[in-house]
């Protein structure tokens, strides 16, 4: 070998050595209401590792309006993207359908639906088309937050003013069931209507409680109802061909590793709201007639083809599990 | 004539016993008032007009303590306190930042270990900062005895108007901290909002823009607290430009951190630009150089991690105000006649 070649080799092990392979940059747009400095911005650096070790560089961007980076994300200017579980449906009706008004009562059912669908056996249902979601959060329990406690039932509802997310066909459909004055509001001005009483009544997480200060629109009068109506969550969904194989078990794996710490958020949050302002339904027998009224409602979103029927059963099932005897156990019609 | 004696004696005895008891608490508590007293008038102004912020987060760590030891002997300096845990922070924040710094040099180079290290170190260090910066927010909150955001505190004294305006930037920073942290350190999420109100009660003018500067930014940052009719980024550049036309370039920080939060990279830019082009046109105000340079690393800081994301390496000297993707024009001849 002449002393050129030997050169040449040398200097190209020397290369192949001192180059790292490089990791596949990826872009993943967070949706968060306060942006890249925001609370699920910050949760979400945390996917940067994990993904490094799938051999993706994941470049974070923060979006504060949940319908653009939606729109992004469809348009293929995301490969990822963070969204709430309604704006998550046009991607995936199954998950999308775990937001379900009234389908999961307690903490206990959901952690056992979202562990099951992390697990490798839910990968089916996690995947519709190219897209896949690549796990689910939960947010907390929807409370209707009322600017008097006047409303003790669901039949005083009726007239009153709420402020509804109208691009929800759930939210609307609910709303006009229970004969209630659609208010159109956004995830960022909802809590402006209900401070200065533009709303009788918002529906939002504990979470929102303190940082946008319900507690001003709930004043002296206002009451929390506490029914837990729907479970909020929200969802990585990632355009499955632009991700390394397996890439969408791993980042479930992950999301499952932060139920606790999500849970813990949650349990704070509710904590935070006053004794003084939860107002429990009259009786058992009430409570009961919401599970149905709220039951009802499914049933209607799932035949308008909303809801997906098999999320529906799964959540039945998990909820007949935890009490079987609840009468929809006997019933069957989810 | 000798009972009188030992009357005179016995009262001396008791006199002296009962100044031995409480005598050392009367020495600490003359000493703890004079202490407070001096750093409010002196000690404090003194280090906010040296722009060695090194040694402003040292003097926090290190007397801290000590000058705060004295609330138990007497009324506690809160006040003081305001700013020394305010300083104190400073030097966990930096932590944080370079291990953030080696965070990013470890996702570029491929190393998970290292960036998952890295990480868990930068949460730490914000955590102690939000535990500080929490501190001197509840210290202005206890120096003025008001409920912040509803109300303003008795603000006369220019002094005051300091411990209010510190006591405010610490509570963003602590909520902002405590987000970094990823861990819950007990500091409300409403602060924001209160500080947001709160810092109407300073008047913009003699305190370079930053008030509003505050206001604009917590409008960015809690969905729908804007008032009708204001524009949040108008805010942000006028405060901006009014903290520079002064001399203290606080307000430079918020619009920058405003921008980050919107992802809006080219603003980043443009306010480091102008920050950079600042100092070299106006002098710093001397009585506030400590804020003025605090400013300045906190926007190097956010260069560095931007710098760092595209080259692996942090602002080289002497580029502050420069970026690794900025275009380049290289002037050169024609010599195409001499080839």
């Amino acid at each position: 070998m002449s002393f050129k070649k030997l050169l040449a080799a040398g200097f190209a092990a020397s290369m192949a050595v001192g180059t790292v392979q490089a990791a596949e940059k990826r872009s993943f747009c967070v949706f968060d209401p306060v942006g890249a400095n925001g609370p699920l911005f910050n949760l979400m650096k945390e996917s940067k590792t994990v993904a490094l070790k799938a051999g993706v560089e994941l470049e974070l961007r923060a979006y504060t309006d949940e319908k653009i980076a939606a729109e992004d994300f469809k348009a293929g200017q995301c490969d990822s993207v963070l969204l709430t579980g309604t704006r998550a449906r046009e991607f995936n009706k199954f998950t999308g359908t775990l937001e379900a008004m009234g389908a999961i009562t307690s903490n206990d059912q959901l952690r056992l639906i979202l562990q099951t669908l992390h697990s490798p056996k839910g990968a089916k249902f996690m995947k519709e088309g190219s897209y896949e979601v690549a796990g689910v959060l939960p947010a907390g329990a929807i409370y209707l937050f009322m600017r008097d406690q006047s409303v003790k039932d669901v039949k005083d509802l009726q007239g009153k003013k709420i402020a509804t997310q109208d691009y929800d066909p759930a939210a609307l459909t609910m709303v006009r069931h229970v004969g209630g004055s659609v208010v159109p509001a956004t995830s960022s001005t909802f809590a402006g209507k209900f401070n200065n009483g533009s709303v009788d009544i918002a529906y939002a997480p504990a979470v929102a409680y303190t940082p946008l200060e319900l507690y001003k629109g709930l004043g002296n009068e206002g009451g929390v109802f506490n029914y837990k109506i729907a479970q909020m969550n929200f969802q990585i969904i990632i355009h499955s061909d632009r991700m390394p194989e397996g890439f969408g078990q791993m980042s479930r794996d992950f999301s499952m590793g932060r139920f606790d710490e999500a849970f813990e958020l949650i349990k704070t949050a509710e904590a935070e709201i006053k004794p003084q302002y939860w107002v429990d339904p009259l009786s058992k027998e009430h409570s009961t007639g919401y599970d149905n009224m709220l039951r009802d409602v499914r049933i209607k979103l799932r035949d308008d083809e909303v809801y997906h029927p098999k999320a529906l059963k799964l959540m039945y099932k998990v909820r007949c599990k935890q009490d079987a005897s609840r009468p929809e156990c006997a019933e069957g019609l989810e | 004539m000798k009972n009188n004696n030992n009357k005179l004696k016995k009262i001396v005895s008791v006199v002296t016993l009962a100044l031995m008891g409480s005598g050392c608490n009367l020495i600490y508590k003359t000493t703890g008032d004079t202490m407070a007293g001096y750093s409010a008038a002196h000690a404090v102004p003194y280090v906010l007009s040296i722009d060695d912020t090194q040694m402003g987060c040292a003097t926090g760590e290190a007397m801290t303590p000590f000058l705060m030891s004295f609330s138990r002997v007497t009324n506690p300096a809160d006040n003081v306190g305001v700013l020394m845990y305010s300083s104190a922070a400073t030097c966990a924040e930096q932590k944080a930042w370079d291990h953030e710094l080696t965070y990013l040099r470890a996702v570029r180079a491929g190393d998970a270990s290292e960036a998952e290290d890295a990480r868990e170190q930068e949460k730490r260090s914000y955590a102690i900062a939000a535990q500080r910066q929490y501190k001197a927010y509840k210290h202005m909150e206890a120096y003025f005895d008001v409920k912040i955001g509803e109300e303003c505190g008795d603000l006369d004294d220019r002094e005051d108007q300091l411990v209010w305006l510190m006591g405010m930037i610490s509570g963003l920073q602590a909520l902002n901290s405590q987000l970094s942290s990823l861990s819950d350190q007990g500091i409300p999420t409403d602060v924001a909002s209160k500080v947001g109100r709160a810092a109407e009660c300073l008047d913009d003018a003699k305190w370079w823009g930053v008030p509003s500067s505050i206001r604009a930014l917590v409008w960015t940052m809690v969905p729908g607290v804007m008032p009708k009719g204001q524009d949040a980024w108008v805010r942000l550049s006028q405060s901006s430009k009014q903290g520079a036309n002064n001399g203290v370039r606080l307000a430079h920080v918020f619009e920058a951190l405003a921008a980050l939060n919107a992802g809006n990279t080219e603003l980043v830019k443009d306010v480091i630009r102008a920050h950079v082009a600042s100092i070299k046109s106006m002098p710093v105000r001397k009585d506030a150089a400590m804020l003025d340079r605090i400013a300045t690393l906190t926007l190097r800081s956010i260069s560095d991690r931007m710098w760092t994301e595209q080259t692996g390496h942090r602002t080289p000297m002497g580029r502050f105000g420069k970026f690794p993707d900025d275009q380049v024009k290289v002037e050169t001849i024609d010599i195409d006649d001499l080839l």
